[in-house]
């Protein structure tokens, strides 16, 4: 009977019930998404050279469970909330405590396991869908990795089922200690917070210094190694919540203190909801600051792991890309391409002698990259050889194995004029050059293309010299330190996508679940005469008190921790820091306006 | 119609129930008016629609037809901002349910609605502080609404109506939760606005000690206006016999 009544009570609430589920599920989701990563050595192994990365994961892991840990507390406690009138009101009209008990603890922990498990079922679709996705548009060269990993699966399932059976637990004992009349008032009662000056102070000056010791670590890991890793967790997570603590409270304090922004508008309603709310606020604040670096940072990160590897490839060759191939549809390939530069030349091969055009060599350029990067022309002696070994790799390309010249000291090279060549009885060849409008970074996919069509593998038992001509050109560099860098960059992109919905998740379920609330509290206001626009206007800055405090913290703790990186790979790091931030703001931007449109319309109501 | 009526209802009808849901018909062909300064009282059976019809001449709420004139204004017609200010700056409400915002204190909650007319924070002060003291709630200013009793929440609810001094009060059993010092306080307060003031009020109550502050009472049954007393000359003791009188007849 009891159970009965429960479970019409879940349904009256249902929508409540959606958030939270859906809540937990985004959680499991993302945490398995994460361990399918950090739990997985060998792809770690694969596709990473750098040895820090293994303590970055552990301390990720660390970081994830802390949210995690945050986001169930928080989620538990509004279980607890809306269950607290309807079992309060049982026990009035004479269940039995324990029952009651019992109760809520089948149904904390029922919840959480059928949570955990849809979250992981999706979790498995969402990491292979997004590596997929990632795969493809980025042209990563990805090895090893797939959705299903059992040990992420069994770790997830292992620290979900720990969480909820004490949150149940948690639940069971809370139940049967408050006592019912609070129980039955519990949605009302306002949070008295008594203020010990000594206390926030203590709390302010500890926050500070460990801030700074975080601080401290990530700028100086390569002293500290493994330990500044350990020292800028503690330091940052501790600091932002200690900061977050005492200058909020203050903060808030002040501003009730001072009449003239008090008894304006709504202003003292806004200033209340956030003060009812407020340890609640500061843990969110903390673990929203916290993600919000970590998602920029993973998406700084492999966003300039991304920009490195085409700086680099593009240093090293002026020309995109060699075509040799004489295929039609490679043909068809080229005259796609938007072409900026470009240079031909022609050859023919007879025994082991090649033939070139004397007046190409004197008056084609050909282009090369300086080491300080800028654009001169091959000259002299260097100009034949260079033409030498492109034409004799080109042609090693375009020719079975048993035709190939193993070396360039195996060849004849002779230049003719015009009229000699073309006496000379065996079909011409050619080598093109090409620089593309917009270079690799334009025509990334098709330059890959074409490549492929060439079949540009380099022949085995060639000597480097003559590989690295027809290879030699941007996007083949690219080719090669994209295999390098590309585990970084899908780390860093697939991370920064996991953070990122961790984030959105946190926020609108903050906002959703004081939404019940909250709309009694707009009807009253709306009913002493309150306009619309007013009621809007606090809305929006309640809201984006969430919003802004922790992205402008985020991204403090964001700038700091990109040393880390700067220090071990990437130094030019702060250098492509500004597109990620701003593409990340923008969508941070839309999605305050998203909460804050999908809030507006829970708590007012429409009037006809 | 004339200058002096400031509230004049005209045929309203409400019906409850969507499309598709049963259809209940609360309120039959109301037609009456008040007299500006009026002090009216209203009275029935629970469900006889009291409330939906204060709801009505709040704007909280439209009539399926019918019209409304306060001020010669016709509320039916207004838009929403317009009624949001109407019910701001014209009246006041002391609602059945207290409708007391629980994250506010009671001086924060009293003091809403001039914060919200943008009356000077100096201004605020002092006004919160007179009404509290002529209720009789200066004590518990600082408390929260949970922590207050039921009486007290009243109270509190009626300062907040008052505070910003409407031109008409609305009051929905405004003395109910209190007991009879404290009721003939707040009536007293009203009767003192009513006179001094000229407020218009229109109170709905189920007691008759209550009803004889009125110079009018506009009895409802079904949702129709049923029967109508005047005070006139007498004096509040004959009318309140009037009044017990009348409900007996009521109950028969
Ligand atoms: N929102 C609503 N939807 C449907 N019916 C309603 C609604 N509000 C009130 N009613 C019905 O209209 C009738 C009048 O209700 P109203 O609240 O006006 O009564 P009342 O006279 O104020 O009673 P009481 O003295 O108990 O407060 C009742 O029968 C009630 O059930
Ligand atoms: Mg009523």
């Amino acid at each position: 009977m009891l159970f009965k009544l429960a479970l019409s009570g879940l349904k009256s609430r249902f929508k409540d019930y959606l958030v939270l589920f859906s809540g937990l599920i985004v959680t499991s989701a993302i945490f398995y998404m994460f361990l399918s990563l950090s739990t997985n050595p060998e792809f770690l192994k694969q596709n990473t050279t750098i040895s820090i990365i293994g303590v970055v994961f552990i301390i990720g892991d660390i970081l994830l469970a802390l949210i995690t840990l945050v986001y169930i507390i928080y989620a538990n406690s509004f279980l607890l909330s809306m269950r607290q009138r309807d079992y309060g009101l049982f026990m009035m009209l004479g269940a039995k405590s324990s029952k009651i008990g019992n109760l809520i603890f089948v149904e904390t922990l029922f919840l959480g396991i059928l949570a955990t498990v849809v979250g992981l079922v999706i979790g498995v679709f969402a990491t292979q869908g997004v590596a997929n996705l990632l795969i493809s548009n980025l042209s990563l060269s990805i090895n090893g990795f797939i959705g299903f990993h059992m040990p992420a699966i069994l770790w997830t399932m292992a620290f979900f089922f720990v969480l909820f059976l004490f949150a149940a637990l948690f639940n069971r004992i809370k139940l049967s200690v408050i006592p019912i009349l609070s129980l039955l008032k519990s949605n009302e009662k306002p949070v008295k917070y008594r203020r010990n000056p000594v206390l926030i102070f203590a709390q302010f000056i500890l926050g500070l210094i460990a801030l700074i010791v975080g601080y401290y670590a990530m700028n100086n890991i390569m002293i500290l190694k493994t330990d500044g890793f350990w020292l800028a967790l503690i330091g940052v997570v501790v600091g932002t919540f200690l900061l977050f603590k005492s200058i909020f409270g203050v903060v808030i304090d002040i501003l009730r203190q001072s009449n003239r922004v008090k008894y304006r508008n709504l202003n003292n309603f806004t200033i209340n909801q956030i003060k009812f709310r407020i340890t609640e606020y500061t843990r969110i604040l903390t673990v929203v600051s916290i993600l919000f670096a970590m998602a920029v940072g993973a998406i700084t990160v492999s966003l300039s792991m991304r920009t490195l590897t085409f700086t680099n490839s593009e240093n090293l060759a002026y020309y995109d890309t060699a075509i040799y191939s004489e295929k039609d549809s490679v043909k068809k390939a080229v005259a796609k391409l938007p072409i900026e530069d470009e240079t031909t030349f022609h050859y023919k091969v007879e025994g082991s002698t090649i033939y070139a055009l004397s007046d190409e060599l004197n008056t084609l350029p050909m282009k090369m990259k300086t080491p300080d990067n800028k654009v001169t022309s091959y000259s002299g002696d260097s100009s034949k050889n260079s033409v030498n070994d492109l034409i004799t790799s080109a042609y090693n390309n375009l020719h079975p194995k048993n035709e190939l010249f193993a070396s360039s000291k195996d060849v004849n090279y002779q230049y003719v004029n015009r009229s000699t060549f073309n006496t000379i009885p065996v079909t011409q060849h050619s080598v093109q050059l090409i620089k593309t409008v917009g270079g690799i970074r334009e025509n990334l996919s098709s330059l890959n293309a074409l490549n492929q069509l060439q079949n540009a593998t380099p022949s085995l038992g060639l000597d480097v010299m003559t590989q690295a001509q027809v290879g030699g050109q941007v996007i083949n560099y690219y080719q090669l330190f994209n295999s390098t860098y590309s585990g970084f960059q899908f780390m860093g992109i697939f991370l920064g996508v996991a953070f990122l919905t961790m984030l959105a998740s946190i926020l609108i379920f903050k906002i959703l679940s004081g939404a019940h609330q909250d709309k009694k509290r707009y009807e009253m206001l709306d009913k002493i005469g309150t306009r619309r626009s007013v009621m809007t206007r606090s809305i929006a800055k309640e809201l984006a008190v969430l919003f802004v405090l922790p992205a402008l913290v985020g991204l403090t703790h964001m700038l700091f921790g990109l040393k880390l990186f700067q220090v071990t790979m990437i130094p030019q790091i702060y250098g492509t820091v500004v597109v990620p931030v701003t593409i990340f703001l923008t969508l941070y931007f839309l999605y305050y306006l998203l909460t804050f449109f999908i809030y507006r319309s829970i708590v007012l109501r429409k009037r006809k | 119609m004339t200058n002096n009526q400031i509230v004049k209802v005209q045929n309203i009808n409400k019906i409850y129930g969507k499309r598709n849901e049963k259809k209940y018909q609360a309120l039959k062909d109301i037609d009456f008016s008040v007299q500006k300064g009026e002090f009216i009282g209203i009275m029935g059976a629970s469900g006889s629609g009291k409330t939906t019809l204060l709801n009505m001449l709040s704007t909280l709420d439209k009539p399926t037809s019918g019209h409304i004139y306060i001020n010669e204004q016709d509320i039916t017609q207004l838009k929403k901002n317009q009624m949001a200010d109407f019910r701001g700056r014209e009246i006041g409400f002391i609602f059945q349910d207290f409708n007391l915002l629980e994250n506010l204190s009671c001086r924060e909650n009293i003091a809403l609605p001039l914060s919200l007319q943008n009356v000077s924070s100096k201004e605020i002060k002092p006004k919160v502080q007179k009404i509290a003291t002529k209720l009789g709630i200066s004590q518990i200013l600082d408390k929260y609404p949970s922590e207050i009793s039921g009486g007290q929440k009243q109270r509190v609810a009626a300062s907040r109506a008052l505070v910003h001094e409407p031109s008409i009060l609305f009051g929905d059993e405004p003395t109910g939760a209190l007991d009879s010092k404290s009721a003939k306080e707040l009536l007293n307060t009203m009767q003192q606005l009513n006179e001094e003031d000229a407020v218009s009020i229109l109170m709905v109550t189920h007691d008759a000690a209550a009803a004889s502050y009125a110079q009018r009472i506009l009895f409802i049954k079904d949702g129709e206006i049923h029967r109508e007393l005047k005070r006139g000359q007498n004096s509040r003791s004959d009318f309140y016999q009037e009044i017990i009188q009348t409900l007996g007849t009521y109950e028969q």
